[in-house]
């Protein structure tokens, strides 16, 4: 499989993107020119220049260090979110339609009754909920979106279940945690991987949309989102300041969406 | 009628030659089987002869004449009425052949150029006695019907009825009792025996010896793309050529017995 | 097939229950004491008494099934209370609200709908080749990025220099092009691919082969093939209308629109419960009527469900 993806070109490069931003969240101060944090009134809108590469925006901070500190907010909200949606639809979704029968029938009403409701809404009613503004977020995004995801992933189980090597498997008194561990979750594995790192991007862009509604963060976080907040009276003196964070979240966003879609081609090969 | 000379079919993508330069020909009244495993080629040649293979997925060489009229042209300006009306098609998977999201009866009349109320009074009359032909009684229900709703053999028989009815020149039947239960075969097998005697044109693709020894005067063998032998029925069946076509015909009469 | 519809309503009727029962008691849980609130904003300095009075007039001193059943029944006469900031009656700040984002939401329906049906077309046609390979990655491209970014990015490219659009106010439907071309273009992105999946496999299917081989001809099977590959499409735009309304907050902050995600995200800042109910209700009873009115098309042009469930079903 490894193969198969280093030969894909756009596999690569989206792989590259994303071990770009993890470098870059994991090394963010070493990468940083300055403190992201530090307001500097006199400096506001400073050109670019060797102590502010980017020069600086409206509180005469550092663009770049902020958008490099960026990918580390960013992300250490996001990964946590979609790794929480992960586990709960997986986990959900893999039980019920192996159990099937009743189970499943409730999962797909309940799921039914989510999905009733569009997920940015679910997820701003929660926000503000708790204490901690980073865990509302990442409670209020991974309660809106699992049910979405559960449902891609419960298909995939039951169109699994149904194959041959598995009703093989059950008639040779293979135990039902065996056959959902050893053979099942394996083998959904590359879908499950399609899934969660569109997902990511996905979850990347909705933080992003909270930041910029002052949703869950802190003012003044160099979050890429809430870089463009008050944006609007920006938007023709200092376009650059809109720009540059635009572009972040696309990069970051469209290495994890390249690198998904490119496993979404290898795995399943309909393109003929 | 129709002859084919060297026809060669490659696989653009995988660069694979899938039929190697084959030749045979098929007069006018005659039925010539094509006989052979899976993947031998012989639903492509087929699809090529009609023109339905997808140019920029398959590379196609070679010449195709029917009634000393090149078929294979690059233009692809095939004679007005060609398929469907001089040459017919039955498929193998009957209930995939037709659209599941819209009613048989609809569909049936698609394939028809129907103008004014006589037109379709008259259409109604010659399908429901070509349904009638191959057992199928009640026309009314089975145009209502969605193709899910009626069985393989149902399927295969309102097939053969729809196209006999255009009185197409060729026949092309691909593997058209395979997928089917006895009885619908049954009646299958003896509708085409009759277009037989009507002197149509047939190419019966099949894997089964009995049916071929029925239906053709003539068959060809093929095995990976390429007829390894031809020749008239009764000769090849009783005088086997090459090792294959005698494995081929040992495992037919293991299956079915009464080779005729 | 009128008992199916039935029972689907009901069905929708019971999930528009749970939806407001669940709202209401997330709001509940609000650690701002409404009564609290209201009364210092009425008395400066309010005694006990009166917050006491406060939260006996807002009813708030009620068990909160009793509450909710008193909400409820007004709220379907469409008396949604006063705002708990405002003070003034919720309809109307409602009703003037929803009509921008409404229009917002049809114009970004009506561009998404030209966008992606003519290249999904395009590229399924040309497979492979350039048109469809530009397609693909422009698309990712817009899928990677938030449609309020593509909003400024819009407004930078067009109001300053071509003086067309105007970027602010929502009077006129022409203000209303770049915020719903903002909208439409990364969900666009994700449809073309659908369609373009399904008309490819409706293309290969043994279905479009058999029809070839009588003779049918090309334009009434591309007709067979909108049928079988519509519905998939139908059920992203339905859903994405509904989307667009629920997140209309960030557009709308963008290009100055006074539309209900801006109302919806000042309620939830100031914990004007009252106002949060309202709008979650009116946006989850729009977003499920048009889902169903999709599912209705969908079962006019196939009856039996044939073609893919689900939009994500690859």
């Amino acid at each position: 499989m490894i193969h198969k993806i280093l030969r894909k070109p756009q596999a690569v490069i989206g792989l590259l993107m994303m071990l770009t931003v993890f470098a870059v969240m994991v090394f963010a101060p070493a990468f940083a020119p300055n403190d992201p944090e530090k307001i500097n009134i006199m400096q506001k809108f400073a050109e670019p220049s060797e102590k502010y590469p980017l020069g600086t925006d409206d509180m005469g901070r550092c663009i770049a260090s902020r958008l490099i500190y960026g990918a580390r907010v960013s992300m250490s909200a996001a990964l946590p979110t979609i790794a929480a949606i992960a586990v709960i639809s997986v986990l959900l979704a893999t039980v019920c339609a192996y159990i099937g029968g009743i189970v499943d029938r409730l999962f797909v009403i309940v799921s039914d009754i989510f999905m009733a409701l569009p997920p940015f809404l679910v997820a701003m009613t929660l926000v503000g909920l708790f204490e901690s503004k980073a865990l509302s977020i990442v409670i209020s995004i991974a309660a809106a979106m699992w049910v979405w995801n559960a449902q891609v992933v419960r298909t995939y189980v039951i169109r699994e279940k149904n194959k041959p090597y598995i009703i093989t498997c059950r008639m040779s008194g293979c135990s039902q945690m065996r056959i959902i561990m050893r053979h099942i979750i394996p083998n959904i594995f590359p879908h499950l991987l399609v899934l969660y790192s569109t997902g990511l991007s996905g979850v990347i862009i909705m933080i992003s949309g909270y930041a910029f509604l002052g949703l869950g963060f802190e003012t003044g976080t160099p979050e890429w989102g809430a870089m463009l907040v008050g944006a609007n009276k920006l938007v023709f003196s200092h376009p650059e300041l809109i720009v540059y964070p635009g572009l972040c979240i696309l990069f970051a966003a469209a290495g994890f969406n390249l690198f998904g879609e490119a496993l979404r081609d290898i795995c399943d090969p309909k393109e003929n | 009628m129709l002859k084919v000379n060297e026809l060669e079919i490659t696989a653009r993508s995988a660069k694979e030659r899938l039929v190697k330069g084959i030749s045979f020909e098929v007069g006018k009244g005659e039925t010539l089987g094509l006989i052979g495993e899976s993947g031998s080629g012989k639903s492509l040649t087929v699809k090529a002869v009609m023109g339905l293979l997808n140019r920029r997925l398959f590379a196609v060489d070679g010449s195709v004449l029917w009634k000393n009229e090149e078929i294979l042209s690059k233009k692809r300006k095939l004679p007005k009425g060609w398929r469907g009306q001089q040459t017919a098609m039955i498929m193998q998977a009957p209930m995939t052949a037709f659209a599941p999201m819209m009613r048989l009866g609809r569909q049936i009349e698609m394939g028809f150029e129907l103008k004014g109320r006589n037109a379709k009074q008259s259409f109604y009359e010659q399908l429901d006695s070509a349904l009638k032909s191959v057992n199928l009684n009640d026309m009314k229900k089975i145009l209502k019907s969605y193709p899910d709703e009626l069985s393989g053999g149902m399927l295969q028989r309102v097939m053969i009825a729809v196209t006999l009815m255009k009185k197409p020149e060729l026949l092309i039947a691909d593997e058209c009792t395979t997928a089917v239960d006895a009885a619908s075969e049954y009646m299958i097998l003896r509708q085409l025996e009759q277009q037989r005697k009507n002197g149509m044109s047939m190419i019966v693709i099949t894997h089964d010896f009995g049916v071929a020894a029925r239906l053709c005067d003539k068959v060809a063998v093929m095995k990976s793309g390429s007829i390894i032998e031809q020749g008239k029925t009764l000769d090849v069946f009783t005088s086997p050529q090459t090792e294959y076509t005698r494995e081929l015909a040992a495992a037919s009469v293991l299956f079915r017995e009464g080779v005729c | 097939m009128i008992k199916r519809i039935f029972s689907r309503l009901l069905v929708l009727a019971a999930v528009l229950f749970g939806v407001t029962l669940l709202t209401f008691f997330y709001t509940s849980l609000s650690p701002v004491d409404a009564a609290q609130a209201l009364a210092v904003r009425r008395f400066a300095r309010p005694t006990a008494e009166q917050v006491t009075q406060v939260r006996h007039e807002l009813g708030l001193d009620q068990p909160l099934a009793k509450q909710y059943i008193a909400w409820l029944s007004k709220a379907v006469s469409g008396d949604f209370g006063n705002s708990y900031n405002t003070g003034k009656p919720i309809i109307d700040e409602l009703s003037a609200s929803m009509r921008p984002t409404l229009r917002l939401a049809a114009l970004a329906l009506l561009f998404t709908a030209l966008l992606s049906i003519p290249l999904g077309v395009w590229s399924a046609s040309g497979k492979g080749g350039f048109a469809d390979k530009s397609i693909y990655l422009f698309g990712i491209v817009c899928m990677s990025v938030p449609n309020y970014w593509i909003g400024f990015m819009l407004m930078l490219a067009f109001a300053v220099n071509i003086p067309l659009f105007s970027i602010m106010g929502a009077d006129d439907l022409k203000d209303f092009i770049l915020p719903a071309l903002a909208v439409a273009i990364p969900t666009s992105a994700a449809n073309i691919r659908v369609f373009r999946s399904s008309l490819l496999d409706g293309y290969n299917s043994d279905f479009v082969m058999y029809a070839r081989a009588r003779g049918i001809s090309e334009i009434k099977i591309a007709g067979m093939v909108s049928r079988y590959a519509f519905p998939p499409l139908v059920t992203l735009l339905g859903q994405s209308f509904g989307f667009t309304i629920a997140g209309s907050a960030m557009i709308e902050f963008v290009f100055s629109i006074q539309g209900i995600g801006s109302m919806l995200v000042t309620a939830l800042g100031s914990r004007d419960t009252v106002t949060i109910n309202a709008c979650v209700l009116v946006i989850a009873v729009i977003f499920v009527a048009v889902n169903f009115l999709a599912e209705v098309i969908n079962a006019v042009l196939d009856p039996k469900r044939h073609t893919k469930e689900r939009a994500y079903d690859t």
